[in-house]
């Protein structure tokens, strides 16, 4: 993973195949993430 | 006066054989080392952007980095430097959470500096070292475990809005991500 800050912003670059990978963390996040993506409509 | 048996050499040649043995500059490693970035790293960045020569040493021809050309180059990579992420030495990451043992308060990682300097804000707003957290009983909520590399191409970017508030979800994902 990688991780760029500044003082607005968080920039998040992660390998697709973790986020393919069947794995609960990973579902997790990616349900997070849409949590994140509807809030923000 | 020579002992039978020794052999002298005269300091002219003791100085000439010195100085074919002198490294005329640093090694890929050296800069490594120096730059605080693995060898790989290292290496592309005197490919692309440090200036290198190479030289006759110890019986074979090595690449080398004048020291002044790498002090002009730190100069400007502390600059361009990335925020460190991960401290190797406490094995804690940038928003890590850390959850008190007895009030179930929440802290997070907030900085992460090179020279290992991990800081840490509570939900009161307190920044504190990590030593400081750890000791007035915060725990880490997560273990980073030992995985090997993903060598796949690409990446994934997903970029937030920097939250204000700990218990953002946000920094739940970049959680979720590190580990």
């Amino acid at each position: 993973m990688k991780l760029k800050v500044d003082e607005t912003s968080i920039e998040v670059s992660v390998k697709p195949t973790l986020l393919l990978l069947n794995k609960e963390e990973h579902k997790s996040a990616i349900d997070l993430l849409h949590i994140i993506a509807l809030k923000r409509r | 006066m020579l002992t039978k048996g020794l052999r002298g050499f005269d300091a002219a040649t003791v100085e000439k054989v010195k100085e074919l043995y002198r490294k005329p500059g640093l090694t890929y490693r050296e800069v490594a080392e120096e730059l605080q970035v693995s060898l790989s790293t290292a290496q592309k960045l005197i490919k692309k952007e440090i200036p290198s020569f190479t030289a006759f040493y110890l019986g074979k021809t090595v690449s080398f980095v004048r020291k002044e050309d790498l002090e002009v180059f730190k100069e400007q990579y502390k600059v361009e430097r990335k925020t460190p992420i991960y401290d190797k030495e406490t094995n804690s990451f940038l928003f890590q959470s850390f959850v008190h043992s007895t009030t179930g308060e929440l802290a997070r990682v907030t900085e992460v500096s090179t020279d290992g300097d991990v800081l840490a804000k509570t939900e009161r707003g307190t920044d504190l070292p990590l030593e400081t957290l750890v000791s007035t009983g915060y725990q880490s909520s997560v273990q980073l475990e030992e995985k090997t590399a993903n060598n796949m191409r690409g990446y994934c970017v997903f970029r937030f809005v920097k939250p204000s508030h700990l218990q953002s979800p946000i920094y739940d994902v970049v959680e979720m991500f590190s580990n």
